[in-house]
């Protein structure tokens, strides 16, 4: 293979490749750049997609990422005027929160006995804790439900924190990364008289720590984004999570469902800019690779 | 990158606590842009129907006092509005021309009697000299004589007492001279009462103009307590003595005339009556300026809170009520419940279902 090769086949990749992260980012750069849109503007470009009459056949949406003339109105109305947004983004938060600490809590216990503790049955234990990671949601829905119901969860936070806590995930991420860890550590820790909790918060919890923050992070946006479980366990609209409440926003405003995603998606962005190479470190070192 | 993080930590923090310090001020900023309203809770019960006026006292009735002759006026004893009792001299007359009369009268007695002489005399010789027919047609004569002066006697008597009686015109009742038509030296018409005399015993009377609708409540013989405009004032028992419509009867109102008993009345005595009676309906009193009328009916709009998702937020809506009964400013109503609250003022026009604050 000549150089001239190379350098093609690397550029022909470089074009590929741009090609598509183009096409990933487009829809966030649309809706970044649409949320500074007026409402009006909105209305005239997306007319063929309202409900109803104006939706007629072979007319398209009209896609413009220049707004005609640069407005925060959006912003204004989903912020100012719209005190509900701010009620399901604390919801969001709410929910979110909880499950986060819950999961790094549990999981990093749980991982440091799977991967460190050597007792009877802990890999038929740990592949059974995996199956229901394996089932999809809507498998272990009815389950969910029954049980919610007899502890009194319906319609509670509790409904979905609680098992959100306990995912498995967290455990088998956590577990994964423990592994990657040698053993001599832990023997050294307990030569020198530490206990399986110094040991666990002093050698293991520190050398996880990119675990921990991938965890952490990845769980943020797992959780942020969810909409099943808060329509099934929350009867009441006030309760729901700004996911859910986000589908019904653009009811007769379509401006500022723009300006409401941009506002939803931002932690994401930022605790993902923020953990970035936590995220990649941590999935690299606990195994789960491509 | 460690500078990179340091920035993504502090936008993370903006952006929450922007999040945070916005739902702080959610309400704030909502409220700023949602009309604002006065409200009140109604009262319980009737109506007040609230009569008040004044007017001048007149005499219930008036002795109207004719001279009895056609005199000249002698002298006037009491003017206007001066107070007299029974038998009190009012004006004096110059009688002599009566008098005068009189004595002609007396005259005339004389005379008749000297003829009665002259005809007694004549029937004694009659009786000398023995005339049957000439005797008795002398005594018819003499009874007819004897007759016309028992006429001319009663005249005379008249006279007399005309000169007595009538020579000073007298106040027949207690009460205030109301008129007086007389002038000392002027001759007093027999056409015209030469005084007037307001009869205390009859009664004053005053008249107001009131609302029909506060003066529904008032019935014929009501007792009323009556103020005096004087010094020092008083207050003294009065009776409804009627209501009528009043001279301009399309605006409803009523006319009501009160009766005061009482000595020491004066006509023109500036007279006032505050009455406050209970409408027999009984309701909510509100405001008649809150009512607001469409095709179903009177409403008020009345406020109620929802527990909002971020605070309690107020809405406004119709009520519809029963007005039972009415007073110049004030209805009372069915439909509203007591511890409601309706609207009696807001800073832009509402409508059914709006959010408003207060």
């Amino acid at each position: 293979m000549t150089i001239a090769m190379r350098n093609a086949l690397t550029g022909i990749k470089f074009v590929f490749l741009g090609l598509l992260a183009a096409a990933m980012l487009f829809p966030v750069v649309l809706t970044a750049t649409n949320s500074f849109m007026s409402e009006d503007e909105i209305g005239r470009h997306y007319e063929a997609l309202g409900g109803g009459d104006s939706a007629e056949a072979g007319k398209h949406a009209a896609i413009r990422l220049i707004p005609e003339q640069v407005s925060l109105s959006q912003f204004g109305e989903v912020l100012l005027k719209r005190p509900k947004f701010l009620l399901h983004f604390w919801n969001s938060v709410k929910l979110t929160l909880p499950i986060i600490l819950g999961q790094a809590a549990v999981g990093t216990l749980a991982g440091f006995a799977f991967a460190k503790l050597a007792f009877p049955g802990r890999d038929k234990l740990f592949f059974v804790y995996l199956l229901t990671m394996l089932m999809p949601f809507q498998v272990t829905l009815v389950p969910n439900y029954l049980v919610a119901d007899k502890l009194g969860l319906l319609n509670h936070y509790g409904a979905i924190v609680l098992p959100g806590i306990f995912a498995s995930f967290g455990v088998f991420l956590m577990r994964q990364f423990m592994s990657g860890i040698p053993d001599a550590y832990l023997e050294a820790a307990k030569i020198d008289g530490a206990g399986y909790l110094r040991a666990f918060l002093h050698i293991v919890l520190p050398l996880a720590r990119p675990g921990v923050a991938a965890l952490i992070l990845l769980s943020f946006v797992d959780n942020w984004n969810m909409v099943e479980q808060p329509i099934l366990f929350l009867a009441e609209t006030v309760r729901q999570p700004l996911s859910v409440y986000l589908a019904n926003i653009a009811e007769g405003a379509r401006g500022v469902a723009f300006a409401a995603s941009v506002l939803y998606m931002t932690p994401v962005v930022f605790l993902f800019l923020y953990g970035e190479e936590h995220l990649v470190e941590g999935i690299q070192m606990s195994g789960i690779k491509g | 990158m460690q500078r990179r993080k340091q920035a993504l930590r502090w936008l993370i923090g903006f952006f929450f606590l922007g999040l945070l310090a916005l739902t702080f001020l959610s309400n704030t900023i909502q409220g700023l842009s949602l009309p604002k309203v006065s409200v009140d809770k109604p009262d319980t019960g009737g109506l007040d129907l609230t009569v008040t006026g004044e007017g001048f006292l007149e005499p219930g009735q008036t002795a109207q006092l004719y001279p009895e002759g056609d005199w000249k006026v002698e002298r006037v004893l009491k003017s206007k509005n001066d107070r007299v009792k029974r038998g009190d001299p009012l004006v004096t007359f110059d009688t002599s021309s009566t008098e005068r009369t009189l004595q002609d009268e007396r005259t005339r007695y004389e005379q008749q009697k000297l003829q009665l002489d002259k005809m007694a005399d004549q029937l004694k010789t009659m009786l000398r000299e023995g005339d049957p027919v000439g005797i008795d047609n002398q005594k018819r004569d003499i009874e007819m004589q004897q007759l016309d002066m028992q006429v001319q006697e009663r005249k005379i008597a008249d006279l007399q007492k005309l000169i007595a009686e009538g020579g000073t015109l007298k106040s027949p009742v207690d009460g205030v001279v109301t008129a007086v038509n007389a002038s000392e030296g002027a001759s007093a018409g027999r056409g015209q009462p030469v005084v007037e005399v307001a009869d205390d015993s009859s009664g004053y009377q005053f008249s107001i103009t009131a609302d029909g609708d506060d003066a529904s409540m008032l019935r014929i013989g009501d007792a009323v307590k009556v103020q005096l405009d004087e010094e020092p004032r008083r207050t003294v028992e009065g009776s409804i003595s009627e209501i009528e419509d009043a001279a301009e009867a399309e605006s409803g109102n009523k006319r009501i005339t009160f009766d005061v008993l009482d000595a020491a009345l004066k006509p023109g005595l500036k007279a006032s009556v505050h009455i406050v009676n209970q409408s027999k309906s009984f309701g909510m009193q509100i405001p008649k300026d809150v009512l607001e009328q469409d095709n179903e009916g009177y409403f008020v709009y009345t406020v109620s809170e929802k527990d909002g998702p971020l605070g309690t937020a107020y809405y406004v809506s119709k009520t519809y009520i029963t007005v039972k009964d009415e007073n110049g400013d004030t209805v009372v109503a069915d439909g509203l419940m007591p511890d409601e609250s309706y609207v009696t003022e807001s800073s832009e026009p509402i409508g059914d279902g709006d959010r408003v604050r207060y």
